[in-house]
């Protein structure tokens, strides 16, 4: 709680829209014997104490925050720590012991199932570790599948499908059956399925995860791809640091069913909460995280000369140019105004820095 | 822990043998005594009273309602019998008219062949087309076509009705547990055993037939459905619930649709049970085949029981084979057609050479010159038999009777109920602790109660010298099968043929070379019961994991003791499951084999049956059930134990 209020305190980098489109306050998720029934029973969450008397066990305790839109939320944690419970919570597929989650001005504790059930058919995709395609239907029908649900008419599902098929690169495999395709294309079956609805909403737990790297690797540049065209609002499940640090706008750390820390990949990896979230950073290479903006002298006087830097770039991808100066280069922001200035010794100092240490 | 079981075992032998010695004839520990019965077939006949005669509200006794669904069963197997075979007249005797006749043996005969072609290519029309060749040659096409249209209704209701009851099980997960132990027992009772309650309630003929074949192949498509949609809905997931889809479109779209494999799996069996109920259903009044079959072990008519007892057999597998091509929704052959014209086509085909048949008679009736039998064949190889071999077969026969059979019988029967009670507890205990020790043992008690116990014994003596036997040459077998490709390609395809042919007719020349009684009997069981000792033997052995393979060739094992610390250790669930299968296999044939004059709990539900006793029945039913529960629970605790020895060892250490 006191890590969160510290994160909160710092007033993370402006995220890209300016309302919430899921707000998650104080929830909880209990489980064990009878764990819904005593959730119901009571409105405020037991403490520690009573939770181990009643040998309950909460996967997810007292976690709040929100997600704007168009924002990428990655929740990133160790195996066991709670993630998928988080995702399933927000998503309704379990019901929350405590708290309060809203999506789209909707709130999920209160929803009636009819509401749920339209929310879900129109508002929300999902992707899944292990594909969840159906053996029997062939990729085209896979796809097609939630807007048969939703009601829609044959040609018209068909044609849509085929839109989000060709969307993933799979036209040519349409036609066939799950059990013909590769662990990665198969995935990109579950990414066009779940797109297919053209949902807000886009949950996605560890669907790289049981990918080889170089097909992982592949399938997180194609969904930076198709963010870039599709512009959903997106919470995504990981245990992978360096996937979190690829896709993100925001990473929240869960340890023990708590977010310890929730922030821009660049401030966790330049002020970690606690060494728990300094053991996944510490291995990143900070030039591929840090902006410039967030280490430059702030200067509003300085001349913007023809080698000027904008300060959202990335410091790796800046540093030789900025290296091959002798000066202090200046720094602009988006709009072309000046803002301050980097120097050398700033630049060598984030380069040597990870050597150090790995 | 297992030299303390031997012990107290021993220990328990030498009290037997003290009690026998010391006791006088008559003791309440060595014989149950009469006045301790309890008369569960009374009690059993009391509630089918209750039930038979009870008045619902005016609308009569339970018999009367149970007799007014009779026609519900009749009527379309009318239908479909007088369109098949008889058919449609109007009137009686002289003035009988016929409205439309039979659908002609050449019609059906090409609408089978060219459906199986569409459906299954050449292969499947070959199989269609040699099927109705062999009932028409062998004179066998009207008994084939009226069992034919009783399983055209028995079959849709065993799979719609398992279907709706497995989909209801999966979604009670409460009752998921309970629903499946109960149907694994329900398989344990002898269908003879339901005969009677049927008959009681449904009369004779083929409402009862029909329910009866039902009853036999229901739990098994419940259970299919039930596992099938648990592995679906694993597979699948929260996906349906994350796409919005409603109870039912999750069912229908998701789940049902993932789970075919595994209900095809159930129609395969369905299929395959419902026609290997034939010889019993026609006990009480199916006719067909079945009774064909029948009447010939009655009259000892070897070949006739054989041909029709085969024909069964080929339809099963043809009608399963279709039906398996079908459900894949595949089209293998005339792909030109859509499948309206293809129906109209055979429509219009059957149609005319049925209308054919009224001008050209040898259409309506296949020609009588041209059907064989079989039957003088066998009947000289009996005769060759009985003058060649009787004095061989009759030899082995009087010498396994007299130094195996007979002691073996006395001693099992004369061992003191107390001292079996207490045997089986403790087995059941050092299986699977405390619990188990005392269910077994509770239920041994209850065949004690029930006054079965003599013929509960002789049971248990057959039983265990033709499983023994069965065991004793089947897993070495399939032990041998498993580790050459060679004896495999001989073995697997027999094994398979004696699993897919009619108990029944096991009998036919277990009779012929050694007469009724015991030795027969014995004979029928191993042949019945021997399949799954080699299969799953075969399987055990075969499946070893490759690199514990290799790990013995690394220690520079030689063949053998790779066999016997790596193969058969690692083979040994496998083997003692296809034990189980075997005492299963021969506990249900050793009640058929009560037709051939044995003494035991079989020979009660027969009796029974010829009485319309439906307590009786059910009560030695329930003691055949009752030991097959506790063989279960022994040897599958074992194999249970065996393919996971941390468990166990935790069990055995008091866990429970
Ligand atoms: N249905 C459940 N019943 C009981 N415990 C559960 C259930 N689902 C998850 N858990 C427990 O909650 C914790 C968090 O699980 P999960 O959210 O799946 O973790 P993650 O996705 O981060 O690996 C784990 O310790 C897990 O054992
Ligand atoms: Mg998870």
């Amino acid at each position: 709680m006191s890590t969160f209020a510290k994160t909160e305190g710092r007033a993370p980098r402006s995220p890209p829209g300016p309302d919430p489109i899921i707000t998650v306050r104080h929830l909880w998720k209990l489980y064990g014997a009878r764990a819904d029934s005593f959730a119901k029973s009571r409105a405020t969450p037991p403490g520690d104490a009573e939770i181990s008397e009643r040998h309950l066990f909460a996967a997810v305790r007292d976690v709040s925050f929100d997600v704007h839109e168009g924002e990428t939320l990655v929740v990133m944690g160790l195996s066991g720590s709670g993630k998928s419970t988080l995702l399933r919570c927000v998503s309704n597929l379990i019901t929350p012991s405590f708290g309060e989650v809203v999506v789209e001005g909707c709130d999920l504790m209160r929803a009636s199932r009819a509401e749920l059930v339209q929310l879900r058919r129109y508002k929300m995709g999902m992707v899944f570790q292990h594909y969840a395609l159906l053996p029997h239907r062939t990729v085209l029908e896979n796809v097609a599948l939630p807007l048969e649900i939703r009601g829609e008419p044959k040609a018209s599902r068909e044609a849509r499908a085929l839109e989000m098929i060709d969307l993933v690169s799979l036209s040519d495999k349409a036609a066939s059956y799950p059990a013909g395709l590769s662990g990665g294309q198969q995935q990109r079956v579950g990414i066009a399925r779940s797109l297919a609805v053209d949902p807000d909403i886009w949950f996605l737990d560890e669907p790289f995860s049981a990918l080889d790297p170089l097909i992982r690797r592949e399938l997180q540049d194609e969904f930076i791809r198709l963010q870039k065209i599709v512009r959903k609002t997106i919470l995504f499940v990981t245990h992978d640091f360096d996937e979190a640090i690829r896709l993100a706008n925001r990473i929240a750390i869960m340890q023990n069913g708590r977010i310890v820390q929730i922030g821009t990949p660049e401030e966790l990896v330049l002020h970690p909460a606690d060494d728990y979230v300094a053991s996944f950073t510490e291995h990143v290479n900070l030039t591929q995280v840090v902006t410039v903006g967030s280490v430059m002298v702030a200067d509003r006087g300085a001349v913007a000369g023809p080698g000027a830097v904008r300060s959202s770039a990335r410091l790796g991808d800046v540093a030789e140019q900025i290296m091959g100066q002798s000066m202090p280069v200046c720094v602009i922001d988006d709009g072309g105004r000046p803002v301050g200035t980097i120097s050398q010794q700033t630049v060598l100092k984030m380069l040597l820095d990870r050597a150090k240490t790995g | 822990m297992r030299y303390r079981g031997i012990a107290l075992l021993t220990a328990l032998a030498l009290v037997a043998l003290a009690m026998q010695r010391g006791l006088a004839e008559g003791h309440w520990a060595l014989t149950w005594p009469q006045g301790w019965q309890l008369p569960f077939a009374d009690w059993l006949n009391a509630v089918f009273r209750f039930l038979s005669e009870f008045e619902f509200a005016g609308s009569g006794t339970g018999r009367d309602l149970t007799r007014l669904a009779v026609p519900l069963f009749e009527m379309p197997t009318d239908l479909l019998s007088n369109l098949f075979f008889e058919g449609f007249t109007s009137g009686f005797g002289a003035n009988k008219q016929v409205l439309f006749p039979p659908l002609s043996w050449l019609a059906l005969t090409v609408g089978v062949v060219l459906s199986c072609y569409r459906v299954g290519g050449v292969k499947l029309a070959t199989l269609g087309a040699a099927t109705a060749a062999y009932l028409l040659v062998f004179g066998l096409w009207s008994s084939a076509m009226l069992t034919m249209a009783q399983l055209a209704v028995a079959v849709p209701i065993g799979l719609v009705v398992g279907l709706l009851m497995g989909v209801w099980v999966w979604r009670s997960p409460r009752i998921r547990p309970g629903v499946l132990l109960a149907l694994d027992q329900l398989q344990t009772i002898p269908i003879f055993a339901y005969l009677v309650p049927v008959v009681v309630f449904f009369g004779l003929g083929v409402a009862p037939a029909i329910i009866v074949t039902v009853i036999f192949a229901l739990p098994t498509m419940v259970r299919t459905t039930v596992v099938g949609l648990e592995e679906a809905a694993r597979t699948t997931g929260e996906l349906a619930v994350s796409i919005g889809c409603n109870k039912r479109q999750a069912l229908w779209k998701v789940v049902l649709p993932t789970a075919q494999d595994m209900l095809r799996v159930g129609l395969n069996q369905v299929v395959m049970l419902s026609f290997s109920s034939v010889i019993i259903a026609s006990l009480v009044g199916a006719g067909g085949l079945g009774y064909d079959v029948l009447v010939a072990l009655r009259r000892l008519a070897i070949g006739r029981g054989l041909e029709a007892g085969f024909a069964i057999t080929l339809m099963a597998i043809t009608l399963n084979s279709f039906l398996q091509h079908y459900s894949t929704g595949r089209v293998a052959g005339l792909a030109a057609l859509g499948s309206r014209q293809f129906l109209a086509l055979i429509g219009a085909l059957v149609l005319g050479l049925t209308l054919l048949s009224l001008v050209l008679p040898w259409l309506a009736v296949f020609p009588e010159q041209l059907v064989l039998s079989t039957g003088p064949f066998f009947d000289n190889v009996i005769e060759w038999v009985n003058l060649n071999l009787y004095s061989i077969t009759d030899g082995v026969k009087t010498a396994l009777l007299i130094y195996l059979f007979l002691p073996l019988k006395h001693l099992l029967t004369s061992l003191p109920w107390l001292v079996v009670v207490l045997a089986v507890t403790i087995a059941g205990y050092l299986v699977g602790g405390v619990k188990r020790g005392l269910f077994l043992g509770g239920l041994t008690l209850l065949i004690a109660a029930s006054g079965l116990w003599h013929k509960a014994m002789l049971t248990v003596y057959l039983c265990a010298v033709a499983v023994s036997f069965s065991a004793l040459v089947g897993i070495p077998t399939g032990i041998w099968a498993g580790r050459s490709r060679n004896v495999a390609r001989i073995v697997m395809p027999i094994i398979d043929t004696l699993q897919t042919l009619p108990a029944f007719v096991y009998l036919i020349p277990a009779i012929m070379l050694f007469g009724t009684g015991d030795f027969p009997s014995f004979v029928a069981i191993v042949a019945y019961s021997i399949s799954p000792a080699i299969r799953y033997a075969e399987l055990g052995i075969r499946t070893v994991p490759e690199h514990l393979r290799e790990a013995g060739v690394q220690f520079g094992c030689r063949p053998f003791q790779r066999l016997w610390m790596i193969e058969l250790p690692a083979a040994a669930p496998q083997i003692l499951l296809g034990l189980n299968r075997t005492i299963m296999l021969g506990l249900s044939m050793l009640i058929v084999t009560a037709l051939i004059g044995t003494d035991d709990l079989g020979q009660e539900t027969v009796t029974a049956l010829a009485k319309v006793d439906a307590g009786r029945g059910l009560a030695a039913g329930f003691a055949v059930a009752f030991i097959a529960i506790i063989a279960d629970r022994l040897v599958g605790g074992l194999a249970e134990r065996k393919s996971q020895p941390q468990r166990a060892g935790m069990t055995a250490a008091g866990a429970d």
